[in-house]
């Protein structure tokens, strides 16, 4: 029953992303489903930036797991470093973060104010180029690094990441696919987190 | 350098002549497709192409090594050669080292086993006490295994070093068949096959109906090894195999720094000019992974040792190997790359279906016309050069299962701290294990959301040409299927492991139920607490009921007592049961005794008729011309307990009868002892149904099958029978005596009296 409750959110959750994207009003929505959970990434840009004055963004994210849901929702102001050929931002912010459990050992529930620290880098790199992204946060000790290469004339990249939390650290790889209709992509591969290994199955929108 | 003067079989001309067409259509297949990139898409063409081209390199490498197969047969061993067994362990359990132990300790030629315990247990120490063999441990655990044996070789003397795994029980003439070789004096070790007596493996495969045992390590064992060999560049597996000490004191022991000794310690043997001799007979039986996390543990420790061993000694530049003996190492290495050539395929048809992109532009037909005959040469010729033991349909599907391990054990060449663990061997398969087909999941979500995403991609934006949305949606349905074929294959073989394998191994057994009653049939399905028994059954004789027995090993009856735990109904007779299950006990020295029948022999194969061999299309079509499976009529029969005599009432020599499964016409008896032939002998069956005594001649039979099967058994033919209508007053099966008047097999004359 929980499976196909998880199911039909996602779809519903597919859903509502493409009729954003469709209407411009996110830049990036991700949705990822696993046998273990399911996660959804909304983030926007508030107004609009350029390479020298790259625009806030603001984001909202909710994992649901079996015993468990996280949500978050926040507002960086990023700054860009002046470099030649190569993209460096830095931002800060602020979010509100919540998180439940109902697993009978580890039954919780809390939400908190916290502070987002993050740095972005991408561009160039030999044969392709590259993204890289880390957020602190100073909820449950939060920290998130993702790093994404796309090789040039493979429409494909590859991407690590890997979330620490108090209680639940996990490291992801996988490929993101590029589908034949623009800003679209396919993501899976496999999460290890807490002794367990499960693949998944996600789907990007990709505006910026 | 090869080695010379060394027996061997070529490929057959017809073959030669496939490999000849298949070196052509490739080269000709991958000379159109560089002119195929599809210029806005360089990398994926390339992966692909690249893929392709290093299939065809690791094929030509393949080829090389199977062209030329040894046929050895084991010279006599001399007297007087001094051997040391080592066994080493380190966290097996106590009842799995016992086996290996007893079967070691009987093995024929005078010997001394060591028992080397790395993991410094009391217990293994009692057992080696026990079992009368010497017991090794020390204060540490350096070097692994390699560390284990070197710290044993020091603390003994023999002029010859056996090695067995903890797993791995001997046959009983392991050592007569292998000694020999070492009267060339640069011979420094003689490695033999390593297969499994639980043939409910993981790396097992039943076909034919249910005769035909196939193991993803079989085209390894019966034909690359004997390629390897004819160059002098087989290589020491780490067990059942027996090295010269003097070569190794050479090289400075058994290799370190590796995770795999084995290939590391032939290598430096080879490069100090040594030789290696492969005998193709099994002569031990181990215990294969039973669920797919040791078979992925132990491939990724194979494939970090192996590029490890080529990082250290540089398998292309190391000084000493021959040409031929560095293109075998490479070939060996190169396996594990394989990984990555095939991680590609799996995902080049979805990246296709998703982006619209596609990795060549051509045409339809120009495509066909260059691709079928590589495509399909590809496969014949692997099936061809594989002499039946490669099939290509399943080890597609266990390319499917090792693709993500094989890759990942690559990275140990640019990673060589990469950390392994030992291969837990007779552990249950535990809940966790589904997880370690996470990368076939991956693949068949990827392939299976590119199917309908591609179509509707194609609807919408028509990115791809109609016959790519085919090719590539074909492709995926292909990968598809694969990683469903893993993926339930592995939970089945999570959901039916046995605790402990039952061999397949018919036996005259004899049961007393509760109220006294007497049965006489057959046992078979056996392990050392459980059995299935076949007889006349009464139809009262029901689940839980107590029971007491014997059944009959070639040393005299094992006495248990145990309990009915199922019913095997006869079908559409409910209540009339033809077989039952039962769980049983034995005494200690019973124990000791069925699990030495039992481990350390290939009677199962013997009995079943069981081959890993299967036919290909050129040896089904041209059988005279190109070598296939030879049939083994015992394979088209089961097996009733049964006892024939020289005299009318004289003592019974138990045998067993064949009775035929479908068309066989013949009827054999099989029996530990040999039996008089050419004479009138009378024959009593005992099965489900009550047969007459019959008056029987019996002529020797040769037996095909699993290499030089072993010969403890001897097989004779019926050629004539009678009903015999005189009365019997047949002993009990307990007053058996055996009759002096019987000949011994030859071969066996050192095992007690039988039956």
């Amino acid at each position: 029953m929980q499976a196909l409750l998880r199911r039909s959110v996602a779809l519903v959750t597919l859903a509502v992303l493409a009729a954003t994207a469709r209407a411009d009003a996110i830049d990036y929505a991700q949705a990822d489903v696993s046998s273990s959970a399911t996660t959804i990434v909304l983030v926007g840009a508030v107004g609009t930036g350029d390479d020298a004055r790259p625009a806030p963004i603001v984001s909202a994210s909710y994992t649901r797991w079996d015993s468990g849901e996280a949500g978050g929702a926040g507002f960086v102001y990023r700054w860009a470093l002046p470099l030649e050929t190569q993209h460096w931002l830095i931002g800060a912010g602020v979010g509100v973060n919540a998180n439940r459990s109902w697993a009978p050992a580890d039954e919780e529930s809390d939400s908190a104010l916290a502070l987002w620290l993050q740095s972005e880098w991408f561009g160039p790199a030999p044969g392709g180029s590259y993204y890289a992204l880390a957020r602190a946060s100073s909820y449950r000790e939060t920290w998130l690094a993702t790093a994404q290469y796309a090789p040039t004339g493979l429409p494909m990249s590859a991407e690590w990441t890997r979330y620490h939390e108090r209680g639940y650290q996990a490291t992801s790889i996988g490929v993101r696919v590029a589908t034949g209709l623009a800003r679209w992509f396919v993501r899976v591969g496999v999460t290890r987190g807490n002794g367990e290994t499960s693949p998944y199955l996600g789907v990007v929108y990709n505006a910026f | 350098m090869k080695s010379p003067s060394v027996p061997f079989v070529p490929l057959e001309w017809p073959r030669r002549l496939l490999v000849a067409g298949f070196i052509v259509a490739s080269v000709w297949y991958l000379s159109w497709r560089i002119g195929t990139f599809n210029p806005n898409a360089q990398w994926f063409s390339s992966l692909v192409y690249g893929a392709e081209l290093f299939g065809f390199g690791t094929a030509l490498l393949h080829i090389f090594m199977c062209w030329r197969l040894t046929e050895r047969h084991a010279p006599p061993p001399r007297l007087g050669i001094s051997v040391d067994v080592f066994v080493p362990t380190y966290n097996e359990s106590v009842e799995l080292v016992r086996k290996t132990l007893l079967a070691a300790r009987a093995m024929d030629y005078p010997h001394k086993t060591w028992l080397l315990d790395d993991g410094r247990r009391p217990e293994m120490q009692a057992l080696a006490r026990q079992l009368g063999c010497e017991y090794l441990a020390r204060p540490d655990n350096a070097d692994a295994k390699a560390g284990n044996l070197n710290h044993a070789l020091a603390l003994s003397r023999a002029e010859l070093v056996a090695i067995f795994d903890a797993d791995h029980a001997p046959r009983q003439d392991f050592l007569t068949k292998t000694l020999g070789y070492f009267d060339d004096a640069r011979v420094a070790f003689v490695q033999t096959p390593q297969d499994f007596y639980n043939l409910d493996s993981y790396q097992h495969r039943w076909h034919g109906g249910g005769r035909t045992v196939w193991t993803e390590q079989a085209l390894f064992f019966r034909v690359i090894q004997r390629g390897k060999d004819y160059w002098n560049a087989a290589f020491f597996c780490g067990s059942c195999a027996v090295v010269r000490r003097s070569a190794l004191e050479q090289i400075g022991g058994f290799a370190t720094g590796t995770v795999t000794e084995d290939l590391h310690t032939s290598l430096r043997l080879h490069a100090r000019g040594h030789r290696s001799v492969y005998h193709a007979e099994p002569l031990a039986f181990g215990l294969a992974p039973e669920s797919i996390e040791p078979f992925i543990g132990q491939r990724v420790r194979w494939g970090q040792g192996a590029m490890h061993v080529w990082r250290k000694e540089g398998i292309l530049s190391h000084r000493g190997l021959s040409l031929a003996q560095r293109f075998n190492y490479l070939a060996s290495a190169l396996t594990y790359f394989d990984g990555w050539q095939k991680a590609i395929f799996y995902f080049a048809p979805a990246i296709v279906l998703l982006s619209g992109v596609l990795p060549l532009l051509t045409t339809t037909p120009d495509f066909l016309l260059h691709f079928v005959p590589y495509y399909a040469l590809t496969f014949w010729v692997f099936e061809e050069v594989g002499r039946g033991y490669g099939r290509s349909l399943i080890i597609e599907q266990y390319n499917m299962a090792r693709f993500a391990a094989f890759a990942w054990a690559t990275l140990a060449w640019f990673f060589p701290r990469m950390k392994f663990r030992v291969t837990a061997k007779g552990a249950t398969a535990g809940h966790g294990a589904m997880r370690f087909t996470a990368p076939q999941w991956v693949v068949l979500a990827l392939n299976g959301i590119a199917l309908p995403v591609g179509t509707v991609l194609y609807l919408w934006t028509h990115a791809l040409p109609l016959d790519g949305l085919i090719a590539n949606a074909l492709w995926a349905l292909v990968n598809v299927a694969l990683a469903l074929a893993v993926i339930s294959f592995t939970a089945l073989s999570q959901r039916n492991a046995r605790k402990r394998y039952r061999f397949p191994i018919s036996l005259p057994a004899e049961i007393v139920v509760a109220d006294g009653t007497r049965l006489r049939g057959t046992v078979d399905d056996l392990s050392d607490s459980g059995l299935r028994f076949y007889g006349k059954m009464p139809v009262r004789l029901a689940v839980g009921d107590a029971l007491t027995g014997h059944f009959l090993l070639p040393e005299g009856p094992v006495p248990f007592w145990g309990q009915v735990r199922g019913r095997i109904a006869v079908r559409g007779e409910g209540k009339v049961a033809k077989a039952i299950g039962c769980e049983f006990s034995t005494s200690d020295e019973g124990r000791l005794r069925l699990e030495g029948f039992l481990f350390g022999s290939d009677l199962q194969w013997v009995l079943n008729g069981y081959s890993d061999r299967v036919h290909t299309p050129m040896s089904r079509w041209m059988p005279r011309r190109v070598e296939g499976p030879v049939h083994n009529p015992f394979a088209d029969v089961r097996w009733n307990a049964a006892e024939v005599r020289v005299e009318r009432d004289g003592p019974a020599e138990p045998v067993l009868l064949s009775t035929p499964l479908g068309d066989a016409n013949e009827t054999f008896v099989v029996s530990h002892n040999a039996l008089p032939e050419h004479r009138d002998l009378f024959l009593d069956v005992f099965r489900r149904t009550d047969a007459p005594r019959r008056r029987v001649q019996l002529e020797r039979f040769m037996r095909p099958g699993h290499g030089e099967v072993d010969a403890r058994l001897c097989s004779y033919r019926l050629r004539a029978s009678v009903i015999d209508q005189a009365p019997t007053t047949a002993p009990p099966a307990a007053a058996v005596v055996p009759d002096p008047r019987v000949p011994r097999a030859s071969g066996f004359d050192a095992l007690p009296s039988t039956y």
